[in-house]
């Protein structure tokens, strides 16, 4: 009896490294949403939101898969050709390396699945892989708008120092965004700024990314700016405060609509965000691969968004945050 | 030859002058290093992971492990969170999210030791499950925290330091002190050193046991909610990941893997020598790809020089015994 419910625990133990939401409906389409991150990640909270409404206009079958933890690409991919080999109507996924998905996709494309990618493309766009569209942000493009929107604020006759946090080294989302706003960083220097930059691993915790950035700018008092590549950067804003930097004296701007980040963009220590309506990447793909088994339409690119959001755009955006659809 | 017996008697001597040593040779490496602005922002998080560090130690000592501390982190104070939204005042919502700890910890005793299951698989369980309870609860879009909440008593700076330092410095001596100077203190070792002699002692080991599973977890939900009132805010991510700085500032700080030996005081030298490694490393301006290599590699020569110097305490103390 014993080894029966052990047998029983470790089972259950290892399907708990799957965390799996699903939305029933009465029509036959099934769509899979696959992400490499973990279910507490509230970015893709408001994309399951996007998805869950979408499969609700549309009467469709709908699962979310998430991984056990973030990052972690080798679950991702076995839910990937899980999915495929369940034979559903489409399939939207995120790629966060350019060569790991290839084959899967390939062979989703040899079953005649559908397969969009959301969120994070291939570096190579389309020639990259065998996926048919993707809903997204153009994430360098993102990186370099940011990086102008900051500079944009600043003054050109300073010394300029821009720290670039890093939040998941080796993952192209993350490396992407930077990379935009390093490459603007760069013309600017060209255009004549005195501008210095560094990168650092700024983690993806809001206390640790703080830390972090904090231990930075004390080690390097000239910072004047810094780019977060996603929205743990506004952890650092409790610290600069502890350490007397008043707002404005380190300008910050980085990705997303949290709360937090809302709430330092009010007291002051954050210039901007840049929103890529995540509820857009959820419901998106649904009603696109809903067309596609229904009646045959092509699959289409949709840049979902580069909106720069500044202090006094928090008002109008927050009664949607509320909602969860932001 | 008083060193070498300071070193057997006190597992954590060795993770002491370690700490020391590594501060002298990092305050060389920067100068920013040793100066009030650098310690005021690493001490800030240290209560948070020092208390977390803690419970794992005493449930390390009594032979058991315990990987969902990170969940828990998160849930317990997702809970106080929910239940202030709600309107329940601070102190009964802060008690509400403690008794979650407590009863996760309860099952995490109770899945060990009624089913026999080991703790590193029962608690592994946990951490999925605790964590996905976090997002269920708050619907996966958590409640923006009242920034107009009076919560000096608990993370309010005085000087260089936050009030939760107090806190941790206050637990840390508690528990330091029912260790090592009350009955259970003296049981809790002797279960994790010989579970069958402290059974045939006449120690209720189940007792003990599930006594610091759930201590174990309501340190770790306590530990949450220092950390959601420092930087005002919570996201059901928080924690991740803090299960193995735990048990890493753990085994730093003289607890054995196989249990019987340990410290608080080994825990939150472990704490802080993982804090000073990060630290020196952002201070050095180390490149980003390169980061988790050096943390890594510093984690394990520190673990490497304490256990060389215990050894070498261990051997003179054979040595003494045969010269005797």
């Amino acid at each position: 009896m014993k080894n029966i419910i052990k047998t029983i625990c470790s089972v259950a133990v290892l399907y708990a490294g799957i965390g799996a939401t699903s939305t029933q409906a009465a029509d036959d389409y099934k769509f899979t949403i696959l992400t490499q991150t973990g279910i507490d990640n509230t970015f893709w909270q408001t994309i399951k939101r996007g998805m869950d409404d979408a499969c609700e206009d549309y009467q469709v079958d709908c699962q979310m898969l998430f991984t056990s933890e973030n990052g972690n690409l080798q679950m991702h991919l076995q839910n990937l050709e899980t999915t495929i080999s369940q034979k559903v109507d489409g399939i939207a996924t995120v790629i966060v390396d350019d060569n790991l998905y290839d084959d899967a996709i390939t062979r989703a494309k040899e079953n005649n699945i559908p397969l969009i990618t959301i969120n994070v493309d291939d570096t190579q766009g389309a020639s990259g892989s065998d996926r048919l569209a993707f809903i997204g942000q153009n994430l360098f493009q993102a990186g370099y708008e940011v990086a102008k929107g900051l500079l944009a604020g600043m003054d050109k006759g300073e010394q300029q120092h821009v720290l670039l946090g890093l939040a998941r080294p080796g993952e192209s989302w993350a490396e992407d965004r930077i990379g935009g706003a390093r490459k603007y960083l760069k013309e600017a220097i060209a255009d004549g700024w005195n501008l210095t930059h560094e990168t650092i691993d700024s983690a993806n915790d809001i206390s640790v990314t703080g830390q972090r950035i904090c231990q930075y700018v004390l080690g390097n008092r000239n910072t004047t700016a810094v780019i977060g590549s996603a929205f743990w950067f506004a952890g650092a804003g409790e610290c600069l405060r502890d350490m007397g930097i008043k707002p404005g004296e380190i300008h910050m701007a980085g990705f997303d609509l949290v709360p937090i980040l809302l709430d330092e963009m009010k007291l002051g220590y954050v210039d901007l965000t840049v929103d890529q309506q995540p509820y857009l990447q959820g419901y998106l793909p649904i009603q696109q691969l809903y067309f596609i088994n229904k009646f045959g339409l092509s699959a289409y690119d949709v840049n979902t968004g580069k909106a720069l959001i500044r202090p006094e755009d928090v008002s109008s955006v927050e009664k949607y945050i509320a909602l969860g659809v932001r | 030859m008083r060193f070498k017996k300071i070193f057997r008697i006190k597992p954590d001597s060795s993770a002491l002058l370690m700490l020391i040593a590594m501060m002298f040779a990092f305050s060389l490496m920067s100068p920013f290093f040793l100066t009030f602005g650098n310690f005021q922002i690493v001490l800030q998080p240290i209560p948070e992971i020092a208390l977390v560090a803690i419970g794992v130690t005493i449930l390390m000592i009594s032979g058991e492990f315990d990987l969902s501390v990170g969940s828990v982190f998160a849930l317990s104070p997702m809970v106080m969170v929910l239940l202030m939204s709600s309107g329940v005042p601070l102190p009964i919502s802060m008690i509400g999210g403690l008794a979650v700890a407590a009863l996760v910890g309860f099952v995490n005793a109770a899945i060990t030791i009624r089913l026999g299951i080991p703790s590193f698989i029962a608690t592994l369980g946990m951490l999925f499950m605790a964590r996905s309870l976090t997002i269920v609860i708050s619907g996966g879009f958590p409640p923006p925290f009242p920034r107009d909440l009076d919560l000096w008593w608990i993370v309010g700076k005085v000087d260089l330091l936050r009030v939760s330092i107090f806190w941790l410095l206050g637990i840390g001596i508690i528990l330091g002190v029912w260790l090592r100077k009350f009955d259970f203190g003296s049981w809790i070792f002797a279960t994790g050193g010989n579970q069958e002699a402290a059974r045939d002692m006449g120690i209720n080991v189940k007792l003990v046991k599930t006594t610091t599973f759930m201590l174990c977890s309501v340190l770790a939900g306590l530990a949450g909610m220092i950390q959601v009132f420092r930087i005002k805010a919570i996201v059901p991510s928080m924690g991740t990941g803090y299960e193995l700085t735990a048990i890493a500032a753990a085994v730093i700080g003289g607890a054995a893997l196989s249990g019987g030996i340990g410290s608080v005081v080994g825990a939150v030298i472990g704490a802080l020598l993982i804090a000073f490694i990060e630290n020196i490393i952002i201070l050095t301006r180390v490149d980003a790809n390169w980061f988790r290599f050096a943390v890594g590699a510093m984690i394990v020569i520190a673990v490497t020089i304490n256990k060389m110097a215990r050894d070498a305490s261990n051997r003179s103390k054979f040595k003494d015994n045969e010269d005797e």
